[in-house]
């Protein structure tokens, strides 16, 4: 009795949960929300199905197609983010910084490792660190460094830069004069830039603009604009954009004025962010837009997401910000306008009972077939159109080439739309485009697998004899098909009102059959006799406290069947009552077990379905009456069949 | 009546037993994380709460080190306590030499103002020995007046030993973004674990952590009504 205290006491001191991070499952994905499944193709006009959802770096590359803008090859390289590793990829070669590649080749130079570009700001009350030196300033000095080796020798400039380059991270080292008249020019810059890099701002702005004053230098042309960039470092951004106003009309100065427009444009943003961020969406539906596209898409987005409204209004900023709204005011947009954006926003807020309805079908129906927004536009008609046009619009779509993710949300439409049992079969299983895990991979496969809309519409719409109609169908995957017969078995178990023994003895062994289909890879452990060690074995019910989130019972949503009859629907109706009702698995596996044993206690599976009986309530999704069903399922292995090897298998029962 | 007095004796022992002294004395008792966003925490209370902040981030690829500030301003009360955090993210199998690690940690201790260090590191199980040299490589090069400190996971506290003799003055394990339907237990048995915990703004525990001291997560930058509603939330805990 002691010892048996002992080891509760134990198991109530050590927690029996297994924590940690994740676990990142992987989650098959039909199409994307956030971005299109090929940025690329995207990016050469292939839109898919347009949803209001997309990042709006892709709304406005969207719209630029659907106004006819479009990108050329050199604006789609500037437009589109380089395509970020795999966190498990390789390496990437190292890119030597340039200057200390340049510089260690230097004969009687200590060769230097590394050089830290970020410095920390020193402030009471605050802590931040900023690129001091950027790339531009390595390569700089490292072509400035082959320059003067060509002349002489270089020891002694290169000695001046180091000093300059180790204030990008701290101090305030600064060159002396040199004497050496070939050098003077050279050195002057060394000596602006250090201060510069040591935050002497008002110094190094002196300093530059006396060596844009002065006589032949290397650096006179560049002068004003470090000047600049000093009064922007220096918070100093109404001078600044001055500043750079006086460089960008200098006719002279011609080879700074695209550097100077786009420290203009920063200083805009910051100043004046209504008239910069209409002044960017103006430049972002420009034709040959390669040279700026990419910082302004970036500027945009970021005055978009600062919630910044443009003074005045502008056509892409409205679209956007209605098509992500629901489609807000697009009717009456595209009544005013009758462009294919705003055609586009407003079939997506419609609905088929809108008076706008028929007009917006009928000029979708002019959209051309080669037009980029044509599959939006078609996939919009589809679910505005009457089911029989509908249908028949679908049909011809789905037997085209399409990419997967649309091929995919037409299929969807088209379940939907299903006449029959056998339509909806038909159109049930779709491709994954990608997989979710921590983050999302692309994902090219040729199995197919049931979506979310096909998973609710078996598991709450359809009565038993349909899913056996499904099981027995040629129109599902095996994989499904085979899942499904386990789903039936369970069901017609758990709808029973005197369920067989020997059918709840298999069910106590196979924990990962459930009443409910998955979607997507379903459950983690794909054998069915298999614990999963997450917690995804038998059932949940609505009460269960530990539920794995592929576990939760379904809650009812639109029908998805329209085809059923009406008696269909009672029956349905009333399969699904009784299947709410169902305890969580456990709970029902150890009341089936428990009761079969009082009536049956000689029968030689008993002590065998007690032990399994006790496991549900571990490895199963648990409630308040959990523990209770697994002590009375304990105590009665013990106490009934103390010597079994069943009882010895058991040492716990489980809360 | 031994079975009785034996009970007796384990609870009491439960209950008296002494607790481990406070690993960080003169340190804040709650403390909010400040991750790489910018963060305005000058309605903090030096007196009530520290701040720990993420100070760099160290990226362990190929066999090489590179290091990513914070880059995201951080502004705090006069006489804040600070504790910087790095957190080191390996990007695949290959792991550098424990000293340059070492060192690109070690030198978040030097930043004005920090008074101690936090390493926030996911070690899979083939990269514990690395972290436990590791911890002893900082432990040698930060000054000692300067405590470590480390994030844990839960697992660590509760399933495993392998944290025992770390060269740290505490590991927070963290009660938050638990897997699926677990449960983030009151108090852990290895002494490191014991004395912090990590908790969340956004996730409310069954039962409150019994660690004297707590670092509270914010998923969202914070503001004086957060808090003071995380602050209100731990005194009621103790």
């Amino acid at each position: 009795m002691a010892l048996r205290i002992l080891i509760v006491l134990l198991i109530l001191a050590v927690p029996l949960e297994l924590p940690g991070c994740g676990p990142f499952l992987p989650e098959a994905l039909f199409h994307l929300t956030a971005s299109p499944e090929a940025p690329d193709e995207f990016a050469r006009g292939q839109l898919g199905i347009l949803r209001p959802s997309y990042e709006r770096l892709y709304l406005a590359i969207a719209y630029r197609y659907l106004i006819g803008v479009g990108l050329n090859d050199a604006e789609r390289q500037a437009a589109l983010p380089p395509p970020q590793p795999p966190l498990d990829a390789p390496a990437p070669t190292a890119t030597p910084n340039p200057w200390l590649a340049a510089r260690n080749q230097t004969p009687g130079i200590q060769p230097l490792n590394e050089l830290d570009p970020y410095r920390q700001v020193k402030k009471e009350g605050y802590f931040d660190t900023y690129l001091n030196c950027s790339d531009d300033a390595f390569r700089t000095a490292a072509a400035t460094l082959a320059r003067i080796r060509r002349t002489g020798d270089a020891a002694d400039w290169i000695v001046a830069q180091d000093m300059v380059f180790a204030d990008c991270s701290q101090g305030a080292q600064i060159p002396q004069p040199t004497s050496d008249a070939r050098l003077a020019a050279d050195r002057a810059y060394q000596i602006a830039s250090a201060k510069f890099y040591s935050e002497q701002y008002d110094a190094a702005r002196r300093d530059f603009q006396t060596i844009a004053a002065a006589g032949p230098s290397p650096w006179r042309g560049i002068a004003p604009y470090l000047a600049a960039r000093c009064l922007i470092r220096a918070g100093k951004l109404a001078e600044a954009e001055s500043a750079l106003e006086q460089i960008a009309a200098d006719p002279a100065l011609a080879r700074w004025h695209a550097p100077a427009n786009g420290l203009l444009g920063y200083v805009e943003a910051r100043l004046h962010p209504a008239a910069r961020m209409h002044e960017l969406a103006l430049a972002l539906v420009r034709p040959d837009s390669q040279a700026t596209i990419g910082q302004d898409l970036i500027d945009y987005c970021r005055l978009f997401d600062q919630n910044v409204k443009p003074q005045p209004d502008d056509d892409l900023t409205a679209w956007i910000r209605s098509f992500q709204a629901g489609g807000d005011g697009a009717i009456e947009k595209w009544r005013a306008s009758h462009t294919l954006p705003w055609l586009v926003a407003a079939l997506a807020a419609s609905s088929p009972r809108d008076t706008a309805a028929a007009e917006l079908l009928t000029a979708a129906a002019a959209v051309k077939p080669d037009s980029p927004g044509c599959l939006t536009v078609n996939y919009q008609r589809v679910r505005l159109l009457p089911p029989d046009d509908a249908r028949s619009l679908a049909g011809q779509i789905l037997a085209g080439n399409l990419p997967t993710a649309a091929r995919n949300q037409f299929r969807a439409e088209r379940m939907r739309l299903a006449s029959d049992f056998d339509e909806f079969l038909r159109y049930a299983p779709r491709r994954p485009v990608a997989e979710l895990t921590d983050e999302v991979q692309p994902l090219d496969t040729t199995e197919d697998y049931l979506d979310h809309d096909a998973r609710d519409a078996l598991n709450l719409d359809l009565p038993l004899s349909y899913l056996k109609q499904a099981a027995a169908s040629s129109l599902l995957p095996d994989h499904v098909r085979q899942e499904l017969q386990r789903v039936i078995f369970v069901r017609t178990l758990l709808l029973s009102d005197a369920p067989p023994f020997d059918q709840v003895f298999t069910l106590l062994q196979k924990p990962g059959m459930e009443p409910y289909i998955d979607a997507g890879y379903g459950r983690n452990t794909k054998d069915v006799q298999e614990i999963d060690p997450y917690r995804d074995n038998w059932w949940c019910s609505a009460s269960a406290t530990n539920a794995f989130y592929r576990q939760l019972p379904p809650k009812p949503g639109v029908p998805g069947a329209p085809f059923l009859s009406a008696a269909d629907r009672q029956l349905v109706a009333a399969q699904a009552e009784k299947l709410r009702s169902v305890a969580t698995g456990p709970d029902w596996l150890a009341a089936q077990t428990l009761a079969f044993a009082d009536r049956h206690p000689q029968d030689p599976r008993v002590p065998k379905a007690l032990y399994l009986a006790v496991r549900t309530t571990r490895y199963g999704c648990t409630d308040a009456q959990t523990g209770d069903f697994s002590k009375r399922a304990f105590d009665l292995l013990h106490r009934r069949y103390p010597h079994s090897p069943w009882a010895a298998k058991t040492p716990y029962w489980f809360k | 009546m031994k079975t009785y007095l034996a009970i007796a004796a384990i609870v009491a022992a439960a209950f008296l037993w002494p607790r481990p002294a406070d690993p960080l004395p003169g340190f804040p008792h709650v403390f909010l994380w400040a991750w790489e966003r910018p963060e305005n925490l000058t309605f903090l209370d030096p007196h009530a709460a520290g701040i720990a902040f993420l100070a760099r981030t160290v990226c362990l690829r190929g066999g090489a080190v590179a290091v990513r500030p914070r880059l995201q301003p951080l502004r705090y009360p006069p006489g804040a306590v600070l504790m910087a955090v790095v957190r080191v993210e390996p990007r695949d199998s290959v792991l550098p030499p424990v000293d340059a690690v070492s060192a690109a940690i070690s030198e978040a201790a030097a930043i004005p103002g920090v008074r101690a260090l936090q390493v926030d590191f996911d070690a899979t199980l083939s990269q514990r020995r690395f972290y436990r040299d590791l911890l002893g490589d900082l432990r040698r090069r930060v000054p000692p007046a300067t405590p470590l400190s480390m994030t844990a996971l839960t697992s660590w506290c509760q399933s495993d030993s392998w944290m025992a003799g770390l060269p740290v003055a505490e590991a927070v394990p963290m009660l938050f973004r638990m897997g699926p339907g677990e449960r983030p237990a009151r108090a852990f048995r290895p002494s490191l674990c014991q004395s912090s915990a990590g908790v969340s703004v956004d996730e409310s525990l069954r039962e409150p952590p019994s660690a004297a001291r707590l670092y509270i997560f914010n998923p969202r930058p914070w503001t004086a009504s957060t808090y003071q509603a995380a602050l209100r939330e731990v005194r009621k805990w103790h």
